[in-house]
């Protein structure tokens, strides 16, 4: 490295220069004397960098321990500025990381982050943003975190928050924004989040070979937070959001949102991931593998199921809970990286349904309200059940899949792990496939039949063991039944492959015409009339009767056989159930998914509530009986996949 | 006690730190006063003059003056040091002894407590005949970023500085080797030291 001023030169009266410490940001840092001896670092700023000359005079009074202090701001015979600062002589955070490509002790994190943490609070709280936060500008000295650099913060006040048109800082610590010109506090709470997931693994959340493509991942690109200690994780991933509104406002939100983590014992390295085994708890293994095609991580999160307390809910996440978590911020994040023409036309379809079908979507939320109620209690039951059985060796299942290593492990990672599982479900025989299949058939007309009844209450069809009531139950299950029947038999044959969309449609639209002239002579058959006047006034249902051809349509208002044959080929053909029934979706069950069903039903023509109806029935009960991969399968399905 | 006219100087490496250089063949340690003729003055709470270190051939002694620690025990005679010796100077100051070079008998101080020479230096070299700057991790002093060593040796009482593929020295080009004066400035393309003799 070259530096324009040799040692023993004095560029600035009363300074001595000693060597150069290195050049970043602005300008060349050099280590300097001043006549008397008091060592300073000192920091020539070329001429145009006025930016960097009005930041510094903002911050030449700060004070705070854990800010590099700047002492003054001078002028040389050239008219070049020099700001005089604090010499700081030991190694920083760049060197530390370099030391632990594994990431951290935690013990050092702790230090570290607290301190920056709290620097960058008092930037902020007097209107600073740092801008340049990253291991390269935080140091030790002498068992105190020091953050420099921050002569390149600008104010944050008002109006001059987008005149900054120049592009500075690292790459991997620049959050999204900082390309369209925006400099909030937030994009310092962005680079708090990169420098902690790099702290934590040795590395950063988004690598590239070039520039580009680091800016390209920060744009779009989830982060890999699943291997990340508990605790970690959930603040990781806020800091790191898209949207900087998402983000923490303060730095010291953020640290407190660590709060029980930085505050665990000193004896332990990082948060255990596994809380110690209980006698009489059971194991259960959950893997968060909700963000699909990311790099592989071997990093189950092991969770207690209370079976002696009984307190499910409060130790263990529930997987379709987590579903709809998942789902949400599946859909947050794809909302804010679309573009605003899709948006609006999303949000106006919404509004549109909200005032068409207010009814029928309150209804939905009630009825799906009380599925879940049922499955809660089933799902309760059966655990307990199975605790009982397998007594106190649960622990057998939990100990293993605790990775002291996560890190090393993702590395190792070649194949993804549903490669391998896919290649497994290929090689089944036929027997097994055969067992399986009839297993999820009997399953599912269970599921049919529990929730044809719930339906029925939900929307508010006479109960009253009238013969009608009966037929119209039957009616329901049947047709659920065949129509989880056909899509269940149909994907056992496509388990072995993502396959081909548009032959699977194909097929699925064929079986769904099959299925259609069954729902309709079923229902002849059963008397089972689907008029708008049967049940309920309300159910008529104007904007598909304005959409869809008279002809669909029976005078009296019912549906006629080509207004099944639409609604039953329609649905099987639009919606990717083969999706729904691999053993390889990210969670058995998924209320987005079930959702998503039920929105492509309102567009059918069935009157409603049928159409609905057998919709999430269908939807449901094939993702309930479907075989699905389970926690612990998965994990071995990785290992194998490593050893690929 | 027999003492030599004392030849220090401070070597100053852009971008990587500033070494005090002791050339001569014994090192008198003690706290940095004006009034203390010390060779390594430490800003730290010990005598005045405090020990000695001494190097006879390729082996370095220490000599206790004062409370010397060596691996953990109180020293009262002269005793021979060894690489990865660390020594404890009063109650608090703390010094890690390498000889880190296999061809060179110079032995390098760090501070391991907080604590520093006045004029603050990142480390001290003792020179025997060759100081080594370079990338690996078994010069003594560790340059990173450099492609190549630069090896500061005595000849014939006179300091000259050797790197395979020309140095500037003072703004004069060499091919391999260079006398250096006592505030020389060597540089290569990619480096550049200073010497300030004290």
């Amino acid at each position: 490295m070259k530096f324009a001023y040799a040692s023993g030169t004095c560029p600035l009266e009363g300074f001595t220069i000693k060597r150069g410490v290195g050049s970043g940001g602005f300008g060349e840092v050099y280590f300097a004397t001043t006549d008397a001896g008091k060592e300073v670092a000192l920091k020539r700023v070329h001429h145009n960098s006025d930016v960097e000359m009005r930041g510094a005079t903002q911050c030449l009074n700060f004070k705070h321990p854990n800010l590099v202090a700047l002492f003054d701001i001078k002028y040389d015979d050239d008219d070049a500025g020099w700001i005089v600062m604090e010499f700081v002589s030991g190694e920083s955070l760049r060197d530390v990381l370099d030391r632990y490509p594994e990431g951290m002790p935690h013990e050092e994190i702790r230090r570290w982050f607290t301190a920056i943490a709290e620097a960058v609070g008092y930037l902020h709280q007097h209107g600073i943003v740092h801008r340049d936060l990253k291991p390269g500008n935080v140091f030790d000295d002498g068992g105190i975190v020091k953050v420099g650099d921050y002569g390149l913060s600008k104010f944050i006040s008002g109006s001059r928050r987008h005149d900054q048109t120049e592009s500075v800082g690292t790459f991997h610590y620049m959050a999204p924004e900082i390309g369209k010109g925006v400099y909030g506090k937030e994009v310092d709470i962005y680079a708090l989040g990169v420098i902690l997931y790099e702290m934590l693994t040795g590395r950063v959340p988004f690598e590239g070979e070039s520039s580009q493509e680091i800016i390209m991942k920060h744009l779009t690109d989830l982060p890999e937070v699943s291997g990340l200690p508990d605790g970690y994780r959930e603040v990781v991933a806020q800091a790191l959001n898209k949207d900087p509104n998402e983000r923490f406002t303060e730095a010291e939100e953020m640290h407190r949102g660590l709060g029980s983590v930085l505050k665990w014992d000193n004896h332990a390295k990082l948060p255990p991931v596994l809380p110690k085994p209980h006698r009489h708890h059971l194991g259960t293994v959950v893997i968060n593998d909700e963000s699909a095609p990311q790099p592989e991580v071997l990093q189950a999160t092991v969770v207690e199921h209370g079976v002696v307390t009984g307190d499910a809910r409060g130790s263990s996440p529930e997987p379709i809970a987590q579903a709809v978590r998942a789902g949400g911020s599946r859909f947050r994040d794809w909302w804010h990286s679309t573009h605003s023409v899709v948006q609006l036309s999303v949000l106006a379809v919404a509004v549109l349904l909200l005032v068409l079908q207010t009814r029928w979507l309150l209804l939905s939320g009630v009825l799906l309200g009380m599925v879940y109620l049922i499955y809660f209690v089933i799902r309760n039951t059966v655990s307990a059940l199975s605790g009982t059985r397998s007594g106190g060796q649960g622990s057998a299942t939990t100990r293993p899949v605790t990775s002291q290593n996560p890190q090393r492990r993702r590395r190792q990672s070649r194949v993804p792990w549903q490669q391998v599982a896919r290649t497994d479900l290929r090689d089944k025989g036929f027997a097994e496939r055969f067992t399986e299949l009839s297993g999820a058939l009997l399953l599912s007309s269970i599921v049919v039949g529990v929730l044809s009844l719930v339906m029925l209450i939900a929307a508010g069809q006479p109960i009253d063991g009238s013969i009608d009531m009966f037929a119209r139950f039957t009616w329901l299950a049947t047709v659920s039944m065949a129509g989880s029947w056909v899509v269940l038999m149909s994907c056992k044959f496509w388990e072995g492959d993502a396959g081909e969309p548009l032959s699977r449609r194909f097929v699925l639209l064929g079986v769904g015409l099959l299925w259609g002239f069954a729902g309709y002579f079923g229902g002849d058959f059963l008397s089972v009339t689907l008029d708008p006047t049967v049940g309920d006034q309300l159910s008529s249902d104007p904007m598909l009767r304005n959409v869809y051809p008279t002809s669909l349509f029976e005078e009296n208002g019912g549906p006629s056989l080509a207004s099944y044959l639409v609604y039953f080929g329609g649905l099987l053909s639009i919606i990717r159930w083969w999706k729904q029934a691999d053993p390889l979706r990210a969670t058995r069950f998924s209320l987005f998914t079930t959702g998503g069903t039920a929105v492509g039903a309102l567009f059918l023509p069935l009157p409603l509530p049928w159409g609905l109806m057998i919709a999430v029935t269908t939807s449901a009960a094939v993702q309930l009986s479907a075989p699905w991969i389970s926690g612990p399968q998965r994990l071995e399905l990785k290992r194998k996949a490593m050893q690929v | 006690m027999l003492e030599e006219p004392r030849k220090r100087m401070l070597l100053w490496v852009d971008a990587v730190g500033g070494f005090l250089v002791c050339l001569s063949p014994q090192a008198i340690l003690g706290q940095a006063l004006p009034a203390c003729d010390v060779d390594i003055p430490l800003s730290a709470d010990v005598s005045r003059r405090h020990a000695m270190i001494r190097r006879h051939a390729d082996e370095y002694v220490i000599e206790p003056w004062h409370s010397v620690l060596l691996r953990g025990r109180e020293v009262e005679q002269p005793e021979p040091l060894r690489d990865g010796d660390r020594i404890t100077l009063g109650k608090s100051m703390q010094i890690e002894f390498t000889q880190p070079h296999a061809l060179s008998a110079t032995a390098r101080l760090i501070f391991s407590s907080r604590h520093s020479t006045q004029p603050a230096a990142d480390g001290v070299m003792l020179m025997s005949d060759s100081l080594i700057l370079g990338p690996q991790g078994h010069n003594h002093i560790v340059c990173r970023e450099w492609t190549r060593d630069v090896i500061l040796f005595r000849r014939s009482d006179q300091l000259w500085c050797r790197s395979p593929g020309g140095i500037e020295v003072d703004g004069a080009s060499f091919q391999d080797e260079a006398p250096i004066g006592p505030n020389s400035r060597i540089e290569g393309n990619d480096f550049s030291v200073a010497l300030e003799t004290l």
